[in-house]
């Protein structure tokens, strides 16, 4: 994917603050998450140009963390918990119901951009579980029955 | 100072009704609560409503009535131990910071990770203002004057409550600069993480703010001798620091009448797994797994308690025949069982105790930071272990050669994620050495789980 010089542009201003800060680089990372939804090896460029460190150094943050990544992540973004009281209650079946009603494989973004499917390590509110996320939106006891319903309309919109 | 919180808190107390006189305790002879006082009770978006519950007043008497040594001495008195796992006792942590004139750091660690716990979500959503007064006194007593909250991605909910938290004390000078008046200064700064199991380790949050991946580091130096940019730097996680204030304003006697010697205080845990009514409580130490399954409501219809499990998935268990034990620090550790975060896992009789640990010992794997080589390659090779068991091609060697790599991982990985490995395999084997013997020997899972299937 290419990124104008604008975009990359706006970036750099974005992270200026943070330029003289020790502990900035994980923050200004985050900002390139957001802003490119991944954080494309341009994005790392900028940052270690302004920050003063290495491509490498960059690199080895966006690939160490699970929620940076170097592909866009879709419009929209299911993640699935299989954390161990997720689990617990079968989610790894929710987890595949998933896969196959938005024709995408876990941990993957579909073709078409319209939506990842995440793979998610606990939400903190096992004693909810199964949980899964739809675009930052949290549902609870979730059922395969709802999880269908909840997916359904996702594509409606879409 | 002390007028205007009497004030805001007489003012709230008037106006609030009997919202307060709520008691959330499922089981009142069970449980008790003291880190959960405010949550779901008072509004944790109001600072003045943690003001009318006795909020800030510790923060004050700390302030303007005690030296950093007196407040170390009260903690140490109450007998508080780290609630994150380790269990080290957090007055002694304290003590270790040498008065310098560097730059010292506090850093709250809110990378609850350990998934089946939610104590630290809890708190920072329900009752931000606990955590916050909690660091600044630490940062007191240690001689900080920065605070990092360290907190995980997956908790965006709790991070806008403890903003606005934030900013809300900053706004009544109980936090910044020449706090209350007192020409103590103490700043938060909130940093979010991107998703790493390993970055709830001590030094790996260390890393991780200091801009590197989120390896952890030998120790010692100690992090409070050499922590974050090679400053002195305390670690505790928010259950701990939320419980500070408390102590100081009741004294560390009153902290210790709870539980039982050596192991003093409450716990938060969250109960989860097979269990007819998963749920948050808060207990004293000293309560057993028995009480613990009641409170959940017991075991679900027809199935018989299996193991308790503590932490995931850094796991330790207790079998069926220690349903009585008392959680305790000192009898835990004898059995090499983490109290842990506060995560629990109960299993019923329905679940094969091989497939579960292949589930943790596999996250394991995919959550070791990668650094040191017995972490590395032991979770890996534990997880192709537990795929040969399940698949019913191991042997008794096998087992021989896990128990092996097990103390190899414990006394040779740099940070707990591999040395916990050892205490997994211990109290795995402790309680269910026959289970294993009935896989690998006779080709028999009690579960009809095994042997049939690649594991998922």
């Amino acid at each position: 994917m290419e990124y104008t010089q604008e975009a990359l542009q706006t970036f750099k201003e974005a992270i200026l603050p943070y330029k003289e800060r020790a502990d900035g680089l994980l923050p200004v990372v985050h900002i390139a998450q957001e802003q490119f939804r991944c954080v494309p090896v341009a994005a790392q460029k900028v940052i270690a140009e302004v920050m003063n460190v290495s491509v490498a150094r960059v690199s080895g943050i966006v690939t160490f963390y699970d929620y940076f990544t170097m592909t866009p992540l879709g419009k929209n973004v299911v993640e699935v918990c299989v954390g161990t009281s997720c689990y617990m209650q079968e989610s790894k079946h929710l987890l595949a119901v998933a896969s196959e009603v938005l024709q995408v494989a876990p941990g993957e973004t579909r073709a078409d951009g319209e939506v990842t499917l995440r793979i998610g390590r606990c939400f903190g509110r096992c004693e909810h579980s199964p949980n899964v996320e739809i675009n930052h939106t949290m549902h609870l006891h979730v059922s395969e029955q709802e999880l269908r319903q909840y997916l359904n309309n996702l594509e409606d919109h879409s | 100072m002390i007028q205007e919180l009497n004030r805001i808190q007489q003012e709230v107390l008037q106006s609030v009704g009997n919202k307060f006189d709520k008691d959330l305790r499922h089981d009142k002879t069970k449980e008790l609560r003291i880190k959960l006082k405010n949550a779901y009770i008072i509004d944790p978006y109001s600072i003045d409503e943690y003001i009318a519950r006795d909020g800030y007043k510790a923060l004050h008497k700390v302030l303007f009535s005690m030296t950093p040594d007196d407040v170390i001495e009260e903690v140490k008195k109450s007998g508080l131990k780290g609630r994150s796992g380790g269990g080290f006792p957090t007055g002694m942590k304290w003590s270790f910071v040498k008065k310098s004139d560097q730059q010292h750091y506090i850093i709250m660690n809110a990378d609850e990770g350990e998934s089946a716990a939610t104590i630290d979500g809890v708190l920072m959503r329900q009752d931000p203002h606990c955590a916050i007064e909690g660091m600044i006194i630490a940062g007191f007593a240690t001689g900080a004057t920065i605070g990092y909250v360290y907190i995980r991605y997956e908790y965006p909910e709790a991070q806008r409550a403890m903003e606005h938290a934030i900013q809300q004390a900053i706004e009544k000078n109980l936090l910044g600069k020449n706090i209350m008046g007192s020409g103590v200064d103490f700043d938060i700064i909130m940093y979010r993480g991107a998703g790493a199991y390993i970055c709830g380790e001590e030094t790996s949050i260390i890393s991780s703010i200091e801009g590197l991946r989120g390896n952890s580091k030998n120790k010692p130096p100690f992090p409070a001798i050499e922590g974050l940019f090679n400053k002195p730097t305390i670690i505790n996680n928010v259950e701990t620091l939320g419980i500070v204030p408390q102590i100081l304003l009741n004294g560390g006697a009153w902290f210790a009448s709870m539980g039982v010697p050596g192991s003093e205080g409450t716990k938060v845990f969250t109960l989860t797994g097979q269990l007819k009514e998963p749920k948050t409580v808060e207990v004293p130490l000293g309560t057993t797994i028995r009480e613990l399954i009641e409170l959940g409501g017991g075991m679900r219809e027809g199935r018989k308690f299996k193991a308790f499990v503590t932490g995931s998935p850094n796991i330790t268990m207790l079998g069926p025949n220690d349903i009585d034990m008392p959680i305790q620090f000192d009898k835990f550790k004898e059995r090499q069982v983490m109290v842990g975060s506060g995560g629990t896992v109960f299993l019923d009789d329905s679940t094969c105790l091989m497939h579960f640990m292949h589930f943790n010992v596999d996250l394991l794997a995919i959550e070791s930071c990668g650094r040191c080589t017995p972490c590395r390659a032991g979770t890996r090779k534990m997880t192709q272990f537990f795929e040969k068991i399940i698949q019913g091609e191991a042997t008794m060697d096998d087992l021989q050669k896990m128990k092996d790599l097990a103390e190899h991982m414990r006394d040779a990985s740099l940070c707990g994620l591999g040395i916990a490995m050892g205490m997994t395999m211990y109290s795995a084997l402790y309680s269910f050495e026959d289970e294993f013997v009935e896989h690998i020997r006779d080709r028999h899972c009690r579960c009809g789980k095994c042997f049939n299937e690649v594991p998922a």
